[in-house]
């Protein structure tokens, strides 16, 4: 008892202790079994000085473009510390198009753009200046440092091409495809970037959704007025991913033939991670209508695809689904990459954890999630621990498809809102939408989802898109007392990025892993810093980062509540495999 | 098919006689009165037949071919048991007079006792285009459709005895047997929109219809409409509350809507009417399989194998149990047993193949993936056709122009 309490008069020191050992319990019964802490996310898009509206340009033939939307980036592309924003836009689709169209962007109100984030929060649009207007239907967005120059590069993925801008690192972006032939064809979706042989450089890998044209295919019930709908996906032929060897001097190769990565998919998602914790990062392609990839880096250039072998290529009855986001990350802090793909209504989002051993069960009802999602589609998808209590939950972002569901299936909504799930310490999610603020109440025909700490508060943001519809910026504002850090790692002979690097965080409560990436979701690139939270641990015992050039590098003792900048060092540690 | 009895037959004629068209005369010259015609059917409906030909004899004697007159003499005939000349008397009757459509019922009528069908048919759907309130025609039309579509359904011929109920709809909209049936044959052909449609006609005219009930949930369920199958299940059971069927569709539809508790109690609930059966037990074998409590599952799962040892949804459940706890030897076994039982168990192949390559037998493992493959993609066929995603090969005719 302190010299201060004993002078409080006895009954009030009773009451006080009691009042202790109730918080205790409370803590305790928390630490055991978990808290529904609600979130608190806020729409500061207006607040903050972003004004868009993604431009689907829909028609009466229900070209499926019109329904796909275009991605998000959050990304500090002039280093200045400070998260900026890229938004993908569309294009204006005639009625009808005629078949082998590209369509192409004619005038502002379809031009991408680009908000810079200025000291005071606010944004202010930047695209033009920047260079960055784009060019056609544009759909994925990646990050990457591709030339290793200290400057945030983009891909902007699109339908029937896509466009690299390089960072100059004065402000402005140069568009350099076609002297680095990444321009690709088909309809391009997700795309990420990923050093996947080891170089030091990264590779781009780039999803494609199907062999689709401007045909005018009747799809829906002609018997009812007003009826007609977006075609499925199994009447167009698959589309094989393409993947972009970086060869350095600016110049790539596409190899997916070469890669043995060149499988006919639908592809929608893409999400990287090193599943079986060999060294070599693994791709993982959200495909709809069909299973989905698993593609294993053999570590010699080449992939084999070990989809249904693996578990995760159908869900738990052996069932293809509609994959469209996609995360790849830890869920349950046991060291090893789990998987969450979001699909359709119906079909229960996708949760695939990690055995160790090569193999993933499809844990979507033991893990909570079938009962939340049974009447949900989700797109946009990440794991972030937003109360920093050290477990990663989960941000979905909803709609169907099909504009026209509510005629077919009342119970079902085409516009829904998003969906944050509290994770359970690894045992299950719990929805805490209902009480995580307003936003998790609006009806969205959401599509992109990039997540990052846009304010440096500490808290992970979120930046959503919509399909014919505006961005929304989304401030985390969860009250919470729990520490955190967010590890801005520097890769030195591995990519500048760090892209792939796996980190390991040690505190008092246990550990944490992550992998550096700016691909998973759909279509979108978010920060590439990594953060955790912490809990109540206000210091970490060990930082382990296993950096892909396979520098093993261990930090220890470090403070929390900040960003914490690491350069791959020279050499490892001290001897140690991966 | 069923027809009527003579004596059914002769009864109905009875009922003809008191419908038939002599009340409603036909102005022309040289007609007899209608009120001398009404006597002679009145003569006729108490049996007094010698009379009542006397005075149509009479009656055609100074009108010779009174298209009414022949066709209460076809009737006495047919009381009389004289099928030929009645046939030949109804037959002078319309061709005389082509739109008395008492001629044609009677015609239609005799046809369908002398089990000429088609003919029957033919002239009673003319009795019933020229006047559409004669129940006589329309009651012996729906009979003999509905006579057809028994036969069609019992050679397993559902799409003609789709056809011939949906026909006999027409003529009977308000007649729940109908709507029953065509809704059940509907559903046996997966054109679940209008068995859906049919059922809640039934459900309209008897309010608590329990087979009705139970079968519009089922096609609700084969819909993925799960929460209004639950809802005409839930209705089921209060109606027939010692059904056990009843509480396991029930759970079944709380499964599927992920309520797994409430589905739990209605499992058990049906387990306890019924404690020998397979289903809620299999049903609930899989809930615990889903929450990974394998010595529940399994449990559940033997008890449902107890009851039907060779069903292959139950050895390929319990062959997950086997291979979520790596029992890989056990599993394979499982599964393979189940494939005896049922070759087209997609979800046995899938785990097979999982199983095959945990044991590192890679050929086996690509084959049974790859049937697994083929099968979930005609289920994903059937599903949508189901859901009348109409596809371009289908809605040919519907195809807009293409683009120019």
């Amino acid at each position: 008892m302190t010299k201060r309490d004993s002078l409080l008069p006895k009954n009030v020191r009773a009451i006080r202790a009691l009042l202790i050992f109730n918080i205790l319990a409370i803590q305790c019964s928390g630490a055991l079994y978990g808290q529904n802490t609600p979130g608190h996310f806020i729409d500061a898009t207006q607040k903050l000085g972003i004004q868009f509206r993604q431009q689907a340009s829909p028609t009466s033939r229900k070209y499926l473009p019109e329904t796909m939307g275009s991605g998000v980036a959050l990304f500090d592309y002039d280093n200045d510390g400070r998260l900026d924003i890229f938004l993908g836009n569309g294009a204006p689709i005639d009625d009808p198009t005629p078949k082998r169209t590209i369509p192409k962007k004619t005038g502002p109100k379809y031009w991408n753009r680009l908000y810079h984030q200025k000291s005071d929060g606010t944004f202010e649009d930047v695209t033009e200046r920047a260079g960055l207007t784009g060019f056609g239907y544009s759909t994925g967005v990646a990050v990457g440092d591709y030339d290793n120059d200290g400057f945030e590069d983009l891909y902007v993925a699109g339908y029937g091409r896509g466009t690299l801008y390089h960072n100059k690192g004065d402000g402005t972006f140069t568009d350099v495809t076609d002297s680095a032939g990444v321009a690709g064809s088909g309809w391009m979706t997700s795309a990420a970037w990923i050093d996947y042989d080891n170089d030091g450089r990264l590779d781009l890998i780039v999803a494609r959704y199907m062999q689709w044209d401007f045909d005018d295919i009747f799809c829906g019930n002609p018997e009812k007025k007003d009826f007609r709908s977006y075609c499925h996906p199994d009447l167009f032929k698959p589309e094989s991913v393409l993947l972009f060897h970086n060869d350095g001097g600016g110049k790539f190769t596409e190899v997916a033939h070469r890669a043995g990565i060149d499988k006919p998919s639908k592809g929608l998602g893409v999400a990287i991670a090193d599943y079986d914790r060999d060294g070599w990062m693994d791709i993982l392609v959200a495909n709809d209508a069909m299973q989905q990839y698993l593609f294993h880096n053999r570590g010699d250039g080449t992939f084999e695809e070990v989809g249904l072998i693996s578990g995760a290529g159908l869900d738990g009855g052996g069932n293809s689904f509609s994959g469209m986001g996609v995360d790849f990350s830890d869920y349950n802090n046991d060291g090893w990459p789990d998987i969450i793909i979001t699909d359709l209504a119906h079909q229960r989002f996708a949760l695939f954890t990690n055995l160790k051993d090569g193999t993933f069960d499809y844990s979507t009802s033991a893990r909570g999630l079938a009962a939340i999602s049974l009447l949900h589609s989700g797109w946009g998808v990440r794991f972030l621990d937003y109360d920093n209590d050290g477990w990663k939950d989960l941000l979905i972002v909803q709609s169907h498809v099909m504009d026209t569901i509510e005629i077919t299936e009342p119970n079902l909504r085409y516009r829904e809102p998003p969906s944050l799930l509290h994770n359970e310490r690894g045992k299950k999610f719990e929805n805490v939408s209902e009480a995580s603020g307003d936003v998790f109440h609006q009806q969205w025909a959401a599509r992109g989802l990039a997540i990052g700490d846009i304010d440096n508060d500490g808290r992970v943001d979120a930046v959503v898109t919509s399909n014919d519809g505006p961005a929304w910026l989304l401030l985390n504002r969860t009250e919470t007392s729990n520490h955190w850090i967010t590890l801005n790692l520097v890769g030195v002979k591995s990519n500048r990025d760090a892209i792939g690097a796996l980190v390991r965080v040690v505190t008092s409560a246990g550990e944490q892993f992550s992998t550096v990436t700016t691909t998973g979701s759909y279509q979108s690139s978010s920060d590439k810093r990594l953060h955790f939270g912490l809990g109540a641990a206000d210091s970490i015992g060990e930082i382990e980062i296993h950096w892909p050039s396979g520098i093993r590098q261990v930090l220890t003792n470090q403070k929390v509540d900040m960003v914490l900048t690491i350069t791959e060092p020279a050499e490892s540690s001290s001897k140690a495999g991966r | 098919m069923r027809i009527s009895t003579s004596t059914s037959g002769l009864l109905l004629f009875a009922m003809i006689l008191l419908a038939s068209g002599v009340s409603r005369p036909q102005t022309a010259s040289r007609q007899p009165p209608s009120s001398q015609l009404q006597a002679v059917a009145q003569e006729i409906s108490t049996g007094r037949l010698d009379q009542a030909e006397k005075e149509l004899q009479t009656i055609l004697h100074s009108t010779p071919g009174e298209y009414r007159a022949l066709d209460l003499l076809g009737v006495i005939r047919v009381l009389q048991r004289q099928e030929t000349k009645a046939e030949e008397l109804f037959t002078q009757v319309v061709q005389k007079k082509p739109d008395f459509a008492p001629g044609h019922a009677h015609l239609g009528l005799l046809n369908m006792q002398m089990g000429r069908t088609q003919e029957a048919i033919r002239e009673l759907q003319e009795a019933v285009r020229l006047d559409p309130t004669r129940k006589d025609a329309v009651g012996a039309l729906v009979n003999i459709l509905q006579g057809q579509a028994q036969s069609a359904s019992e050679s397993g011929d559902w799409n003609n005895a789709l056809g011939l109920l949906r026909e006999a709809r027409k003529y009977a909209p308000d007649n729940p047997d109908i709507q029953y049936e065509f809704g059940l044959t509907a559903l046996r052909l997966s054109l679940l929109e209008d068995s859906i449609e049919a059922f809640q006609q039934v459900l309209q005219l008897r309010k608590h219809d329990a087979l009705a009930l139970y079968n519009l949930g089922r096609a609700f369920m084969e819909l993925s409409k799960f929460d209004e199958a639950r809802q005409q299940f839930a209705e089921y059971v209060r109606v027939r509350p010692d059904d056990p069927a009843g509480y396991c569709a029930l759970g079944m539809t709380l499964a599927a809507l992920e309520r797994t508790h409430e589905a739990r109690e209605q499992f058990e609930r049906s387990i306890a009417l019924a404690p020998t059966q397979s289903e809620s037990y299999y049903r609930l074998g899989l809930l615990d399989l889903e929450s990974k409590d394998y010595e529940a599952a399994s449990q559940n799962l033997r008890h449902a194998l107890a009851s039907s040892p060779k069903n292959a949804g139950v050895l390929t459940a319990l062959g997950k149990v086997e291979f979520e706890q790596k029992h890989y030897p056990e599993a394979a076994l499982l599964l393979q047993q189940a494939m005896a039982d049922d070759e087209s168990l997609r979800e046995a192949h899938y785990y097979l193949g999982l199983t095959f390559a945990r044991l590192g037998r890679k050929q086996e493992s690509t084959e049974q993936l790859e049937i697994a493959s083929r099968l979930e993609h005609e289920e994903a066929q059937h599903r949508r056709t189901l859901l009348r995603i109409a596809e371009p090969a289908a809605v040919g005719s519907q195809m807009l122009p293409a683009a120019k």
